[in-house]
């Protein structure tokens, strides 16, 4: 006996109707290749090293070569976000729609930006030991909330793989999903209410603060990594997809 | 008003069975008592408890003893059998849910009441009545929140591997906005910083309104199978 909708939502995820769909990956890859490699080559020969305001200091503060990490560190939160967003955007869907499909999206976002997650932690505590000389700093809310951010997916991962059954799994799955949408403005608004904040911040209501070449650099960079980021969630969707259509072509032969 | 009065029921009947066998509240209530004594002895050799330490110490043992306690309120029902009764009852789910909610609040209500003064004897009492009302109100708050997230987390893993762990750990990340504003006023409270804006509060409340919302909407999608 087949899970009800199963078999419904194989086809059109494999083979997807319209132009757009089959377009849009292609140019993220194509975006992707060319502008990585392009933006690191532009980062550490054409962008000079930055002084950056202080949200508590207020007056700009040198920073030194490590500096070059924020064009990474920072596209790879966007990307991580973008991630986390497309999960809890193909949860809602899953749970307005019911369509395995959706549920196949989420968790691709939501690994992605596990992925970028990742990078983003581990390249924002090398940039703190060179410019604050310590790892990780408590003081510093923003760190704290994506820390929260990266734990409540660390657990959603838990929850998700300790559930049996596939459309409960999917639906629970879809749920935590979105109270993760939820727990982004909370973090945000904690940081803001509590007091200390020592992390560069360099887009504010006046703009960006940057020279031309940075900010063309980190525009660049920010593109690139997006791009990637949805290369590669394309790229695990139709694996996943894949796996997901043989699955119920077995289910459908042992039915018959 | 049939919901209200179903939610009410089913906060009856959970407060009975726990005033008749408090195996939770106790064990919540042990777990927070022993934590205070383990940090004061911790800190024997210093003498003194900061206003950092107080905060910090207070709103650990506050979130550990809701995960311990009432927390754990969608898990018994399932533990106990219950579980399908509760849902072939013909009532709503979303009055499920409410019920279920206010009677983890109470819970952790009836818990802190005990476990904050036992904080200000064994660790350091805040500065002046003030800062006992900020304290108190605070708890309060955090108290509705935490029901709420637990409720939902106890809900989405009731079918998972080692539900009752996993409960608690999905909760966590998801209660650390209330533990960074809870910590901040109990700064505030031991007079550690100046003063406590009205926006922690606006916060705690709003916090509890969305989860409240969150988990009377959302408990019924993943309770139904």
């Amino acid at each position: 006996m087949l899970l009800p909708g199963t078999i419904t939502c194989v086809q059109p995820v494999l083979a997807p109707t319209t132009s757009s769909a089959r377009v849009a990956p292609r140019i993220a890859a194509i975006v992707a290749l060319i502008g990585v490699p392009l933006a690191i080559v532009l980062a550490f020969t054409w962008a000079p090293i930055s002084t950056i305001r202080l949200a508590s200091a207020g007056a700009p503060v040198e920073y030194d070569f490590p500096q070059k990490i924020f064009y990474l560190h920072v596209p790879c939160a966007f990307a991580a976000y973008f991630g986390f967003f497309t999960g809890a955007w193909n949860a809602l869907l899953y749970l307005i729609r019911d369509r395995p499909e959706y549920d196949v999206r989420s968790y691709v976002g939501i690994h992605v930006g596990m992925v970028f997650g990742t990078a983003v932690l581990v390249t924002g505590s090398i940039w703190a030991r060179a410019a604050w000389g310590t790892w990780w700093s408590w003081g510093d809310r923003q760190l704290l909330v994506f820390l929260i951010l990266y734990l409540f997916y660390g657990a959603w991962f838990m929850l998700r793989f300790s559930v049996d059954g596939e459309r409960r799994r999917a639906r629970v799955s879809a749920v935590l999903a979105l109270l993760g949408v939820v727990l982004v403005p909370f973090s945000f608004v904690a940081i803001r209410i509590a007091d200390t904040l020592i992390h560069p911040i360099v887009i504010d209501r006046q703009g960006l603060h940057m020279t031309t070449s940075m900010g063309v650099t980190f525009m660049i960079s920010i593109v690139a990594f997006l791009s990637l980021c949805l290369w590669m969630m394309q790229l695990e969707a139709t694996v996943k997809v894949r796996d997901l259509r043989r699955r119920a072509s077995q289910l459908e032969a042992a039915d018959a | 008003m049939r919901g209200a009065r179903v939610a009410w029921e089913i906060v009856r009947f959970d407060l009975g069975s726990e005033l008749r066998r408090p195996t939770s509240f106790l064990a919540a209530l042990l777990l927070s008592v022993g934590a205070l004594v383990a940090i004061r002895m911790a800190l024997a050799g210093s003498g003194t408890v900061g206003p950092s330490t107080a905060a910090g110490g207070l709103w650990v043992v506050v979130l550990f003893g809701m995960l311990v306690g009432a927390g754990n309120v969608v898990s018994f029902e399932r533990d106990a059998g219950t579980l399908d009764g509760l849902l072939g009852a013909p009532v709503t789910r979303s009055a499920i849910a409410l019920g279920k909610l206010t009677s983890a609040a109470v819970q952790a209500i009836a818990l802190h009441t005990l476990v904050v003064p036992a904080c200000f004897v064994l660790l350091e009492p805040p500065t002046g009545v003030r800062g006992i009302l900020e304290l108190a109100g605070s708890v309060l708050l955090a108290d509705i929140g935490f029901a709420a997230v637990h409720v939902l987390t106890g809900t989405l893993s009731l079918g998972a591997h080692g539900r009752a762990i996993l409960g608690a750990v999905i909760a966590l990340p998801l209660t650390l906005p209330i533990i960074v504003i809870g910590t901040s006023i109990a700064l505030g409270a031991w007079g550690a910083v100046t003063s406590i804006g009205i926006d922690h509060w606006l916060f705690l409340g709003s916090y509890d309104l969305v989860f409240m919302t969150a988990c009377v909407v959302l408990v019924p999608e993943v309770i139904v199978e």
